[in-house]
């Protein structure tokens, strides 16, 4: 139903996911590729924690 | 953060949830949610303005390195994978909350239901996990199968707004059936299905009832059983609405 293609939505596979710094809940900023420690990782978007 | 800081303690969450306020990233990342009407609209809903800005919902899957490894998206908004269901399919990590258990046995097979969740989430794509355990000596039949034989097959009694996917369960191996040339394949031991289910209902829905059955033929070296089949209900409660 979306006029975008899954497979162009967002970090291609097989790239490298980009750098990503931002707050987490308890306002400290976190490194993606920093907080991984080298292991695998699922980076869920979601939509809200409000509605 | 705020929000996310009385989120993640009522639901006890101890993974990083993060905050992009304004949409920075998301809109640097390409995951603009920029068909926020048409996904709206496809429920009857219109947009309310601290909507925009929201991401497409989607999982991607980062290798040890760092890369895509995978995608992971869903056809409408409101579908998502259930935890259990991405940490069992994409990690590979068996999960270890389960709702309510159900089970059932006779003389052969024993079945026993569960759902990835003590409780569902409407939309939400959740596993139901079947464990079946053949008693010592039989075994029962899989596909492909010599005419006159009843493969293992699970029914799922239909019912309204649930949206039942694909069976996931092991091949069947050959078996030796001493004095026939037919090639029958099945199963022995344990064995575990996996179903995914959604139920796609109106937010106050409650308790939902999946009538399963499982039907099956039970032979050993020496003898075959009639076809038999095995019933349970296993009772799913509706997970209480987030409300702030």
């Amino acid at each position: 139903m979306s006029g975008t293609a899954v497979v162009n939505l967002g970090p291609l596979v097989g790239t490298r996911f980009p750098d990503v710094r931002l707050a987490d809940q308890s306002g400290a900023v976190v490194d993606l590729h920093q907080a991984r420690a080298g292991a695998p990782a699922l980076v869920v978007f979601f939509r809200s924690a409000q509605w | 953060v705020g929000t996310l800081a009385s989120f993640s303690e009522r639901h006890q969450i101890t993974f990083p949830l993060l905050s992009d306020g304004g949409s920075v990233v998301i809109r640097s990342l390409g995951m603009l949610d920029e068909d926020l009407e048409a996904h709206h609209a496809f429920y009857g809903l219109g947009v309310q303005e601290h909507q925009r800005g929201v991401a497409y919902p989607g999982v991607f899957l980062l290798d040890t390195e760092g890369k895509v490894v995978q995608k992971r998206f869903l056809a409408t908004y409101r579908e998502r994978e259930s935890g259990g269901t991405l940490l069992e399919t994409a990690l590979d990590i068996a999960a270890s909350v389960h709702g309510a258990m159900s089970t059932v046995a006779d003389a052969v097979v024993q079945v026993q239901a569960a759902l990835d969740a003590p409780a569902y989430r409407r939309y939400m794509w959740h596993r139901l996990v079947l464990d079946l355990a053949i008693a010592p000596d039989f075994h029962v039949y899989g596909m492909p199968i010599p005419e006159g034989y009843v493969p293992l097959t699970l029914h799922i009694e239909p019912i309204d707004d649930l949206v039942v996917g694909e069976v996931t369960r092991p091949a069947p191996h050959l078996l030796q059936v001493a004095g026939l040339d037919e090639d029958f394949f099945g199963y022995d031991g344990a064995i575990r299905g996996t179903i995914p289910v959604s139920f796609q209902v109106v937010p106050d829905a409650g308790d939902q009832i999946l009538s399963l059955t499982v039907s099956y033929q039970a032979c050993r070296r020496t003898d075959c059983l009639p076809p038999a089949s095995v019933h349970l209900d296993l009772v799913v409660p509706q997970a209480a609405a987030v409300v702030d």
